[in-house]
Formats: structure tokens, sequence, C-alpha cells
């Protein structure tokens, strides 16, 4: 690797370090796990660094191998049982709860989310991504994405409707 | 329509992206150079065997020239003194003939 | 008929033997009670067997030289198919017998080898015989028998062969090694 590929690559790691562990990070739920994961994901870009040229395409391969060996790694380590949508548990009812205790709450009904699911939702609203950018990304059609993405929103408007959270706030009332 | 902007916008915070430990990067350089240096490290013994493979494989087929080479002037001297015995041994004839007083 | 077919594969075979061309007995796989008997009272041998590759290794190796008399040799031994030479020094008269010598010889010239030359000289106790197998043009071997009072050489040359380029070797640069060379096998 030459001084030039060297310079690239600390800039990608610094740039992208935040997008890979905590996609890593959310898919595995596990700190040290997600590290690990995410510095195997940068080692394997250092190899391939050179047939990446534009950041673009850097950045999407990264999102892609992320998303991809974590889905594998929870599957493999067994984090969670088999989780159907319906199956998630209820959270516990909070009246007029502050944001942080919202935040925690749907970061739990994300986590226990199946990891297909999961990494969709992970990519549209932490990355931003449009169905048809995550159709790519997870290599299924955008048409499904949508499918599961609309399921998956239900469930959790469902589920916090039922905790009895502040709707108003959330702006969720029927 | 107003439900979902609430619950995506909730969602957003809730999974805005959290940063590794201080010296991830670090960590993650020093691998990759110890990575760089396992595969000079590779590189270099795949070269030695490669040399060490091509000294033995020379010094075999020397071995098999100088013995044949060996075994060339053997059978050059071997032949040299079967000729020497051989035309020796008809000259005698030759002379044993010219001795007698009738010829043959 | 019937007897006629069932002996038609037992004519053929004997009609193949007749028309076969008759195999001289080579003296390099002579193995004779006689030749072990000179050896073990011989005080120096000379043993020299060359055939196939060996004989074309030793061609090679004399003409890498390039001279005028490697390329004579060389053209001398082109349709030699194996050269034979054994050859008994002893320290004194008297110390192989004559009736051994006529049991190789009976051995070696068999019918197809024709008689060219026997010198046999009573007062010197030399005697010299010189064999030769039919050729088209030139003969397709020579055989040698020369006893000496304490001497006894065979040589058999199979294959194409000139006598006359043959003798002339004393007086080519083939190296005089007939007396230095010997190999001492006591």
């Amino acid at each position: 690797m030459t001084k030039r590929e060297e310079q690239r690559f600390e800039g990608l790691l610094g740039a992208h370090q935040a997008m890979v562990y905590s996609i890593a990070l959310r898919l595995l739920r596990d700190p040290a796990l997600a590290e690990e994961l995410s510095q195997d994901v940068f080692l394997q870009l250092y190899g391939k660094l050179s047939t990446l040229e534009s950041d673009d395409h850097v950045k999407f391969w990264l999102r892609r191998v992320t998303v991809h060996r974590a889905i594998d790694e929870a599957r493999r380590s067994k984090l969670r049982p088999k989780t159907m949508l319906d199956q998630i548990p209820e959270p516990v009812a909070i009246r007029r709860e502050p944001d942080f205790l919202l935040d925690e709450k749907l970061r739990k009904m994300v986590a226990a989310l199946p990891e297909k699911a999961r990494a969709i939702v992970l990519l549209r609203f932490q990355e931003d991504l449009d169905p048809l950018e995550i159709s790519r990304v997870l290599d299924m059609p955008s048409s499904s994405v949508k499918s599961l993405l609309h399921r998956t929103l239900r469930l959790l408007r469902g589920k916090l409707e039922r905790s009895g959270t502040k709707t108003a706030k959330l702006g969720l009332q029927a | 329509m107003n439900q979902e902007i609430d619950l995506e916008t909730a969602l957003r915070r809730a999974l805005k992206r959290e940063h590794p430990r201080a010296d991830f990067a670090k960590r993650v350089l020093a691998r990759a150079a110890e990575r760089r240096r396992q595969a000079a490290t590779r590189v270099w013994m795949a070269i030695a065997a490669m040399l060490v493979a091509g000294v033995l494989i020379a010094a075999g087929m020397r071995n098999y020239e100088l013995q044949r080479e060996a075994e060339a002037q053997k059978a050059g001297h071997d032949l040299a003194l079967a000729l020497r015995i051989t035309s020796a041994k008809l000259h005698l004839t030759h002379r044993m003939i010219r001795r007698r007083p009738d010829g043959v | 008929m019937e007897f006629k077919w069932r002996i038609a594969p037992l004519l053929i075979v004997l009609a193949a033997h007749l028309h076969a061309a008759p195999r001289p007995v080579d003296l390099k796989d002579l193995d004779s009670h006689a030749l072990a008997a000179f050896a073990a009272k011989a005080s120096n041998t000379v043993d020299v067997t060359l055939d196939g590759n060996v004989l074309k290794m030793a061609a090679g190796f004399i003409s890498s030289s390039g001279d005028e008399d490697a390329v004579k040799l060389k053209k001398l031994i082109a349709g030699v198919k194996s050269i034979t030479v054994r050859t008994f020094e002893f320290k004194t008269k008297g110390q192989y017998s004559k009736a051994d010598v006529n049991a190789i010889r009976k051995q070696l010239k068999t019918p197809e080898w024709s008689s060219i030359v026997t010198v046999n000289d009573k007062e010197s106790g030399e005697t010299s015989e010189v064999y030769v197998l039919g050729g088209k043009d030139k003969p397709g071997g020579i055989l040698i028998i020369s006893a000496e009072p304490t001497e006894l050489t065979f040589v058999q040359i199979l294959g194409t062969v000139d006598i006359s380029d043959l003798s002339a070797f004393e007086d080519l640069g083939v190296p005089d090694v007939t007396h230095h060379g010997k190999k001492e096998d006591k």
C-alpha cells in the first residue's frame, strides 16, 4: 500500500467509524462485539481499498459489508431467540416521559426486532437511506423493503400506543 | 400521515449514530500495520523458500551433470582401451603372418 | 483337411525358426567356468563392455574434442552395437589351460562366424584367430581370440565394422591405456 493510500485509509476511517460502529452496535447489541466487527470491516477495507475508487463507493461498500457481517454474526451468535414482530414485548407504560426515556424505549423496541426488520429501520432512520438504497445494501427488492418497513412502523406505533406514551408529544394520537 | 412523521422523528433521534471508543482508529491502524508486517514476512518467507528450492534444484542438476560427465569420461576411456586392445591384437596377428615363411 | 488345419500353426512356428537370422553368442553374456578360472589365476584383467547408451556416451565423450582422430573414431563406431573385451595377464607361462580356451572358442564360434585368419606360432607359443560375421559390404561383427604364453584376449565387436579402420587405431590418437590403465582385480 502506498503512502497516499495509507492517508486515504486514515481519512476514511475517521469519516466512517461512527457509521460502521453504530450499525454493528444496533444489530449486535454488544459494544465489545460491535467494536471487534467494526475493526474487522475496516481491515477488510484496508486490503480492498485499491479496488474502491470513489469515496461514495467506499461508503456504500462499508454499509453493505457491515450490515451483512453483523446480521450473519447475530444469527451465528444466537444473540437472541428468533422473534416475530408481534412477539416484541410491550414497553412499560410511562405517562409524559422525557425524551431520553422515550429514546431508550424506542431503541429497545428496535433492538428486539428480527435482524432484517432491524437492519431496514436502522438504514432508514440512522443512515437516512430511501427504500431503493436500502434494497441495494440488503440485496432485496425495494417493494419488500417498503412492505417490511411499513409493517414494522405500524407495529412500533401500536406498541407505543398500548404503552400509553404521551401521544401528543409523538403525535401518535389516533 | 402526521402520526408517521412524528414516529420517524422520534426514531431518527433515538437511533442517532454513536461513536466507538476514542482509540478505535488507533487500534485499527495498529492491526493494519501488523497485517502489513505479516504480509511482508510471508512474501520474504516465500522468496526465501523459492531461493532455497532454486539452490537445491541447481545443486541437484549440477550433481547430475557431474555424474553424467564422470560416466561419459569412464565410458570414453573404456572405449579407447577396447579399441587399443583390438587394434593391438590385429597387429599381432599381422606380425605373426609376416613372420611365417609361407604367409598365412 | 482337418489334419492340415491342425498342423498349420506348428508349420508356421517351424518355418519362422528356420528363417530367423541366427544370433551370435554374445561374449558379455557368456557365463563360462573357464573365464572364471582365467580370472582367478590372472595377475591383471581387463573387462570392458560397451553397448547401447554407454557406447553412445563414450563416442560423445571422445568426439567432443573435435579433432581429426575423434571424427574418424566416431565414424568407425557409428554402426557398432556392442564391444566386449576380456583380457587376462599372467605372471608366468602355463597358468591357463588350452582346454579352457577351446571351451570358450567352442561356445563363441557358432556357425555364422567365418574364420578369416588363424595363425599358430609354435616357436613363440602364440596363437591368433580372427573371425567375422557375414555382412553386405562390411563385416557384421568381428571376433578375435588371441592366446599368448602370458596373456589371453577375447574381443567381440557386434555391428558393422571396418577391420582396416580398426587396425589403424594403434596409429591414431586413441590413448595407449592397454598396459597402463588395466583394472587390477587381484
